[in-house]
């Protein structure tokens, strides 16, 4: 593993990866600082950039992207009270009275510094936990990936906000549009005689349609920009007494809990902020102080949300299971460059992982320096017209879409994704599982025909393998739990009322 | 739009593709060998799937009680736009990208509130550059 990192360190140090961290990073605040562009987004947009590219080059910019836009998110949040993010919504909570203060300076150094050290200390967890867990998958057979796919699909039940039957609506979906063109194992065409959609769907069009595309229109439905003007942020404003306080959540809990809820597939920064918030303001003697400018909030949200970053990228890069919207638009990206995420990654192409370990580690730095030096400049991202800015995007993806294979059926199939993605979204269907089953769902029919054909008992071979048979299990509890938890919120709510009424 | 209308044309929609789908499996050439499957079987699956939730959905909107309605701001704008990208897309086939850039980017900004000359000229501009220096220019990537 050492001689594998030394190596992953090596490659690092070329002017064209530390170029990819630098424009990773930038583009990365850019959007993380712009409400609405997430950080999905971003790397969808961004992914037709990296068809041309050396696959480290490509997936170091698209990281480095993802890790930005997760610190940006927050430096609005503290100082417009506009969290970039949804997971900087809790770093708006102390930094936003903070800011109103007059101590926006310290809020963005706590916000800042904390993000770089729980991003640094998650990478570290990240090379630790990633690398066994992909040695482990080494044994797995075509049972162990169907089962695994399937885990991954239930996931679905956890990532859905809202109705659970939309979500499935949309994973089913997902699923029968991967079925069109040619059949992975014996070769017959479906759904499709000639033409373009001999070769299927393109996953990558259809996500930038899904993500970018319908957040453009959404864009143009409220052009108005913040109008709120920001006083221009000097010096540090962090103290040593400042750190004494903090640095236990800064350096230990935050990243901690971030990279760990990072790995639960579906979790995500989000709630991993939100998490450790909790715990900091529990944990805390200066409980009432939390939500009126308590500079540990920041940290512990902001800690989290960064350090979620890496633990996410655990299971995909181990296990080839994109645990969010982020990491299934990277596992796409490396399909593209003709690689598949999971334990053969770490196997045939240590080179790959291994970099981008070095490069997380690397360009945590970086992108430290380039928030606090940048403050000033973020901010401004905030006042750019939305609807100039919705116009370039979509000329972006338009471009994006062609380059995947030089036609213009991509860019068709793009734009009709954007308008379905719009109106679904509109009906509160999320667009997530559709992009999860687009992603699994050739994984769970060739793993599983394949599993069929060596197997001389038919489907009883499954109950034969007790790492399949887990995670079909598991699989199965992921689908139930949120309907049981709703049965059981809905109990509750008739006993409230029927107390009420007594 | 209600969203409960709204909700009953999107099941209606996707029960439809599913229905689609249904039928259409039954032309796959079912080839088996050995256990396996057959490449019919999963999208016979996984098409039943689509009709059953989407059913679920259907029934559930139908007898939906709340009227909530359905929030479309600028929708003409959204609508617009959507048909200028159609348009741009086959200005693309017809000529190539810079051309049709040329006439459809201040086409959709205009549609968008963008009505001084200079900013509609100065955007259209710093895009075409953007999109030529990064793709073309340093990546190389071919520009439709």
């Amino acid at each position: 593993m050492l001689a594998n990192l030394i190596e992953g360190f090596s490659n690092i140090f070329t002017f064209e990866i530390l170029l990819m961290i630098l424009a990773g990073s930038l583009i990365g605040y850019f959007v993380g600082a712009l409400p609405g562009l997430t950080p999905s987004i971003g790397i969808a947009i961004l992914v037709p950039i990296t068809f041309g590219m050396d696959p480290i080059a490509a997936l170091v910019l698209l990281v480095s992207l993802y890790g930005a836009a997760e610190y940006g998110g927050g430096i609005t949040a503290i100082l417009l009270n506009a969290p970039g993010t949804a997971a900087a919504a809790a770093t708006a909570w102390d930094g936003y009275p903070l800011a109103q203060k007059g101590l926006a300076n310290k809020a963005l150094t706590v916000s800042i510094l904390s993000s770089g050290i729980g991003a640094f200390v998650s990478a570290i967890l990240l090379i630790l936990t990633a690398v066994p867990m992909a040695k482990f998958a080494l044994n797995f057979g075509p049972l162990e990936y169907f089962a695994l796919a399937i885990f991954g699909l239930s996931l679905i039940s956890v990532l859905s906000e809202g109705s659970l039957v939309k979500s499935l609506i949309g994973m089913f979906f997902g699923l029968v549009i991967i079925c069109i063109g040619i059949d992975p194992i014996v070769g017959v065409t479906r759904f499709a005689e000639s033409g373009s959609l001999l070769g299927g769907i393109p996953f990558l069009p259809a996500l930038i349609g899904l993500f970018a595309l319908s957040e453009v229109f959404y864009m143009l439905e409220n052009t108005k920009n913040e109008k709120a003007v920001v006083e221009k942020v000097k010096g540090l404003g962090f103290t040593k007494e400042d750190f004494k306080k903090i640095w236990k959540t800064m350096i230990i809990k935050a990243p901690i809990i971030g990279y760990v809820i990072g790995v639960i597939p579906g979790a995500g920064a989000t709630v991993a902020s939100l998490v450790a918030y909790s715990e900091a303001k529990n944990s805390s003697k200066e409980k009432e102080s939390f939500g009126k400018g308590n500079i540990q909030g920041v940290a512990a949200a902001e800690g989290a949300n960064n350090s979620a970053v890496p633990g996410a990228l655990a299971p995909m890069l181990a296990l080839g299971i994109p645990g969010s919207a982020s990491a299934a638009i990277l596992i796409g990206a490396l399909t593209i460059q003709g690689l598949q995420a999971g334990p053969k990654l770490f196997h045939e192409t240590p080179e790959i992982p291994y970099t981008l370990f070095a490069s997380l580690l690397i360009s945590v730095p970086i992108m430290t320096l380039i928030g606090l030096l940048g403050v000033n400049l973020w901010v401004k991202v905030i006042k750019i017209p939305k609807n100039i800015l919705a116009i370039i995007v979509s000329t972006i993806c338009i471009v994006g879409a062609y380059a995947y294979n030089n036609s213009m059926y991509p860019v068709w199939i793009m734009l009709i994704f954007g308008i379905l993605g719009y109106f679904i979204r509109k009906l509160h269907v999320p667009t997530t599982p559709i992009v999860l089953a687009m992603v699994l769902g050739f994984m769970i029919e060739t793993n599983f025909r394949r599993a069929m054909i060596v197997s001389t008992e038919g489907v009883s071979f499954f109950f034969t393998r007790p790492i399949a048979l887990v995670l079909i299990i598991l699989a199965i509890l992921m689908f139930f739990l949120p309907l049981v938890k709703k049965i059981r919120q809905k109990h509750k709510e008739q006993k409230d009322s029927k107390e009420i009424q007594v | 739009m209600t969203f409960k209308l709204g909700n009953i044309i999107f099941s209606v929609a996707f029960l439809s593709i599913g229905f689609y789908f249904l039928i259409d499996t039954f032309q796959i050439q079912n080839l088996v060998s050995g256990n396996d499957v057959g490449p019919r079987a999963f999208p016979l699956l996984v098409a039943i799937g689509l009709i059953i939730f989407s059913g679920i959905n259907l029934m559930t909107s139908i007898f939906e009680k709340n009227i909530e309605k359905l929030k479309f701001q600028n929708f003409t704008k959204v609508v617009l736009t959507m048909v200028g990208l159609v348009i741009f897309l086959i200005l693309i086939s017809a000529f190539n990208f810079y051309i049709a850039s040329i006439i459809m980017i201040p086409i959709l900004l205009w549609i968008n509130d963008v009505r001084k000359v200079t900013r509609l000229g100065f955007s259209t501009v710093i895009t075409i550059a953007f999109i030529f220096v990064v793709f073309d220019f340093l990546l190389g990537i071919p520009i439709p």
